[in-house]
């Protein structure tokens, strides 16, 4: 029969991801409607189905020795993640849950590379240790928690937006501290441990620094404020390579720029930045032996692979391995990587399940930042705008850095595949990270609403004062998600009327309000977004 | 706190918000938008969206190829080591010979079998303790099955392990037989190929050892003490000085210059030493050759000619170009591990009279492997061009079916076709003995054994390579080289050659006395010449 499991899981499994992306892909455009709502449904059944299979075929394959930790392990998963995006919806209506889904089918990517990286051992002596997908799944179900409970202190995200220093602040100090204490110690670490838990504050400083540089950033950027800026992007980023934490340091300055680059719009910014950044990457070159001997290594690993170069060559022959279908779950060697569970999760995907399985993953991290670019663009507010921009392009460079280090695109910095690899600290970041984007989006939402509420009130006021026309305009302004309370007469709304729905939700169910829309001398003064929200 | 200053209005009422630039509409108290946030920030969105496609794209492209391209590269490293992964489920395939003959297969507890013992030994090498020969340049097809999903569940009924794919080399049994007998008990290398393919036909080397033992053998195989080195395949790794056999190389250099050399070169070796300056060198025994064509100095073997030609003749830059054509200083465009040839002129970049003579007579620091003597015949056989050599003919299933077919792969001319034509009949001259119809003399050929025979037309080329530091009292100590080619009688003289065949005798003395019976012994029976 393993000719049979080992075909399921190759095949099967493919099959799952390549449609699931591609109903991604097909819904990205899709406004709120019936149509994105089956492509939801039915890539929460895909979902299922993959774990299911997945976790089948490494029970089956491995005779079954940890078949009930697998099915418990499997269950849950399922049954979580499900039950969350049942709940989310419930709970905030107005959310995004297309991106919801592809954050879920990440994270079940992961929990299914690490069951299998779990098991060691030949065919005859197999060891499943089911520690860490446990706690991979513990740490998930917690983020997935955090995500959920985020929303509900939306009303304090403006306050945020001048507490730039701050976060500097704090950010700076978390990082030193690790500086500091690597040095007490004599080695080249990067976390903290607290109470049994590791964790890399590195992570979660990432978010602080996106925060910090969106307010920074949302006004206007004067000279004086651009220079302050820079500063503390170089502090952090200076800090980062001190600490040798190289990819991290990499991910904060490409932030920075492209935050920059957003913010002030100038092209300028964005090249001579890269130019810096080049000139920085090459003295640093000079200046730090470990940066050489990470680029000699990426140039020639095999000409070191049996000390330096071990980890990438172990990596290259795993994913060559696989092939285009894989070896199949549990049929290759993942666990030959050091530290494949963290920082080479990838080259495990590519090796058991396949390049089409690996490329179809990345597709799916595509995406999730076109998704979340989408929403970007649709804010008209600069502190939302810049935030959730920094955000898509923190996850999609880590992403960029790992993947490219394992195949040896670019030289290795060791970070990890954001969802997928195994790391409580990177796991949770991640997940706080998509949190804030969704709750800006539900913020976005609701203020569209409210705005358009004044628009039409508005209009009634200025085009006639009799009521029954009112009613009338009401009814083609329809909001876009029925806001809870907002007007009675919209809350059978969501899904039902679609005419409405369909002409007024923008790409990625951004409901658009466009102002570029609006006649050319509508009167607009007082009731901006910013102008209700300002009383 | 700054926000109030952003909301104050600017000079002409301007306005600047969060979500966009306002400026005083036509009526009093009304605002128009100038420019909204979104409208601005589009262009940078989009440009960062398509930079991260494109890097994905292009990220994507290269990894995909890269493991797909360096697919069997990557398997084969000795690092790698995922062939225990395949040995899990498949038994290793068949390696067979040319017409079908098993040379190694699998019995039922897996363990390899190799029918014919040591007669293949250094070529078909050994599967396990690291491998060797094609057993280990193969094993990415070995290991792997590609018969029909029905037929492995059928194995997976029974529980046993699939099949892996066959092999077929381009090695003639017969041919291996006659070169192994022929090559007796003596330690030295022959290989035997079809120039106009590159097919590789039989390939020897000595001492060897027995492959179906190998595991037993091993600790003894490798610390032998009397430097035997009977794991090295001395075909394609081993290095010995060319010796005269070298003056080929010297031709193609002298002809390619300039192609009237061939008839109007003459030289008088009246007393078989050579001298240039305070430098001499000596014929082979002192032996005196008298005034001689090109033809006949070849055909003598004459150390005073070529040293001539080399020291005065010779462009030495365009030589240096023809060397590293000729494949020194390279690696050998073959797919299983090879020795890298070295030549002095190559080396040395001002060369001194005396070692410029070493060159020319293939002494020196000269090296080469018999594999790349034997390229360099093939090319002289085929009218310049070389045919790389190969040993994998196809790949098949288990159960017959054609996965791959290998054929002759051009490596381009290494000459062009005149000088291979001119070289070819300098080699013939050596196989027989030429009489000048003139004055009644006759040229005796270094390997004039193969004069008259009648199923077969051999061209070829002797050399007696001396080695290590003699002293007064002791015997030379010299390798014994033939390499050459052969035509079938019904093809006539001037037929394209059938085989190209190198044969180097270790310690074996003169080339004429030792290697060339052993080259014709072959060649009699494969043409059944008695």
């Amino acid at each position: 029969m393993n000719a049979y499991a080992v075909s399921l899981s190759k095949y099967v499994n493919t099959g799952i991801l390549v449609l699931f992306t591609l109903l991604s892909y097909v819904g990205l455009p899709l406004r709120q409607g019936a149509a994105r709502r089956a492509i939801e449904i039915t890539q929460r059944l895909l979902l299922a189905a993959f774990l299911v299979n997945a976790n089948m075929t490494i029970a089956w394959l491995t005779k079954g020795d940890a078949a009930r930790t697998l099915a418990l392990l499997c269950a849950m998963e399922i049954l979580f993640m499900i039950s969350f995006m049942v709940l989310y919806r419930i709970v905030h209506e107005m959310a995004n849950m297309m991106l919801f889904n592809n954050i879920c089918m990440l994270l079940s990517v992961g929990f299914v590379i690490i069951s299998r990286i779990a098991y060691y051992g030949t065919e005859e002596e197999i060891e499943y240790r089911p520690g860490e997908p446990i706690k991979q799944f513990v740490m998930a179900s917690f983020g997935l928690m955090l995500m959920l409970v985020i929303p509900f202190f939306r009303r304090f995200f403006d306050s945020l937006r001048h507490m730039g220093i701050i976060f500097a602040a704090l950010g700076i100090a978390a990082l030193a501290g690790v500086l500091l204490l690597s040095a007490a110690t004599n080695g080249a670490q990067i976390t903290y441990t607290l109470a049994g838990f590791t964790f890399q504050p590195s992570e979660f400083v990432k978010i602080l620094y996106i925060l910090m540089l969106a307010g920074l950033l949302s006004g206007e950027v004067t000279k004086q404020r651009a220079f302050l800026v820079t500063i503390l992007a170089i502090i952090h980023v200076g800090i980062l390579v001190l600490s040798r934490d190289l990819g991290s340091a990499l991910i904060f300055f490409a932030v920075y720029l492209l935050m920059m680059f957003l913010a002030t719009g100038r092209w300028t910014v964005l090249f001579g930045g890269v130019g810096l950044g080049a000139a920085g990457a090459v003295i640093c070159y000079f200046l730090f032996a470990h940066v050489q001997t990470r680029v000699a290594i990426w140039r020639d690993p095999f000409a070191v692979i049996d000390s330096m170069g071990y980890q990438i060559a172990q990596a290259l022959f795993a994913i060559s391995y696989g092939g285009l279908w894989g070896a199949g779950l549990t049929q290759g060697a993942p666990n030959r990587i050091p530290f494949v569970e963290s920082d080479f999760i990838f080259a495990a995907i590519a090796e058991e399940m396949g390049l089409v399985f690996a490329v179809c993953l990345l597709l799916l991290c595509i995406n999730c930042f076109l998704r979340i670019l989408l929403l970007s663009a649709g804010y008209s507010n600069r502190f939302f705008q810049l935030f959730t921009f920094g955000a898509a392009v923190c996850y999609i460079f880590q992403t960029f850095l790992t993947v490219g280090g394992e195949t040896k695109f670019i030289p290795l910095t060791g970070v990890t595949l954001p969802l997928v690899s195994y790391g409580g600290s990177s796991v949770l970041s991640t997940l706080i990270m998509f949190g804030l984007i969704e709750m800006i989006f539900i913020l976005h939402d609701e203020r569209t609403v409210r705005f358009k509420q004044r628009y039409e009130q508005e209009l009634m006021n200025s085009y006639s004062g009799a009521p029954g026309a009112g009613g009338g305009m009401r009814g083609s302004y329809a909001g876009p998600s029925g806001s809870p309370g907002a007007n009675g007469g919209m809350q059978g709304g969501y899904g039902g009327s679609p005419g409405g729905f369909k002409e007024e939700s923008g790409p990625g169910g951004n409901p658009i309000v466009d102002y570029e829309d609006l006649p050319e001398n509508f009167p607009v003064n007082g009731i901006s977004e910013e102008g209700i929200f300002d009383d | 706190m700054w926000k109030k200053k952003q909301n104050a209005p600017m000079e002409g009422g301007i306005r600047i918000t969060d979500s966009g630039i306002y400026k005083p509409g036509p009526d009093s108290g009304n605002e128009v938008i100038v420019e909204s946030v979104r409208k601005k920030a589009r262009r940078q969105i989009v440009f960062t969206a398509v930079i991260f496609v494109l890097l994905f794209a292009v990220m994507t492209g290269y990894f995909c190829s890269y493991a797909i391209v360096n697919r069997r590269w990557l398997f084969d490293n000795d690092y790698n080591n995922r062939e225990t992964l395949l040995e899990e489920h498949h038994v290793r395939g068949r390696i067979l010979s040319a017409d079908g003959e098993e040379l190694a297969w699998s019995d039922e507890d897996n363990n390899r079998v190799y029918p014919y013992g040591s007669e293949f030994s250094h070529v078909i090498g050994y599967a396990t303790l690291g491998g060797s020969g094609i057993e280990e340049y193969m094993k990415y097809e070995l290991l792997h099955s590609d018969i029909p999903f029905e037929s492995k569940l059928q194995y997976d009924r029974e529980e046993s392990k699939y099949p892996g794919n066959d092999v077929t080399t381009t090695l003639d049994v017969r041919m291996q037989e006659i070169v192994y007998s022929a090559l007796g008990d003596e330690r030295g290398a022959v290989i035997v190929t079809e120039p106009s393919t590159g097919k590789i036909l039989a390939m020897v080397s000595k001492p060897d050892y027995d492959p179906n033992t190998i595991e037993q053998d091993w600790d003894w195989l490798r610390t032998n003490g009397s430097g035997d080195s009977q794991l090295l395949n001395r075909v394609s790794q081993g290095l010995y000085p060319p010796g005269s056999t070298f003056k080929i190389v010297d031709s193609i250099e002298f002809l390619q210059e300039d192609p009237s050399n061939f008839y109007d070169f003459s030289y008088n070796c009246e007393d078989g030493i050579y001298q240039n300056g305070e430098e001499s060198i000596h014929c082979f025994d002192y032996e005196h050759h008298y005034e001689q064509n090109l033809e006949a100095a070849f055909a003598h073997s004459c150390n005073s000619a070529f040293a001539s030609i080399v020291t005065e003749e010779v462009d030495l830059n365009r030589f240096r170009k023809t060397l590293r054509r000729l494949l020194f200083d390279r690696e050998l465009p073959y797919d299983l591990p090879s020795s890298i040839s070295h030549s002095q002129l190559l080396e040395d970049g001002d060369i001194s009279t005396h070692n410029l003579m070493q060159v020319a007579i293939g002494q020196g620091s000269t090296e080469v492997t018999p594999l790349h003597m034997n390229m360099i015949t093939m090319a002289v056989a085929n009218r310049g061009e070389l045919m790389r050599p190969y040993l994998v003919d196809s790949v098949n299933t288990a159960e017959g079916k054609l996965l791959q077919q290998y054929s002759g792969k051009s490596e381009g001319n290494l000459l062009d076709e005149e000088t291979a034509d001119y070289v070819r009949r300098l080699m013939r001259g050596v196989t027989r003995v030429t009489e000048n119809a003139e004055d009644g003399s006759s040229v005796w050929g270094t390997a004039s054994e193969f004069n008259g025979t009648q199923t077969y037309t051999a061209f070829g080329k002797t050399g007696t390579a001396e080695f290590g530091e003699k002293e007064d009292d002791e015997e030379d100590q010299s390798h014994a080289w033939f390499t050459g080619f052969a035509v079938s009688a019904d093809k006539g003289e001037e037929g394209d050659p059938d085989l190209c065949i190198t044969v180097l005798i270790e310690n074996g003395g003169v080339g004429s006395d030792r290697a060339v019976p052993v080259a014709k012994d072959i060649l009699d029976r494969w043409y059944g010449e008695y």
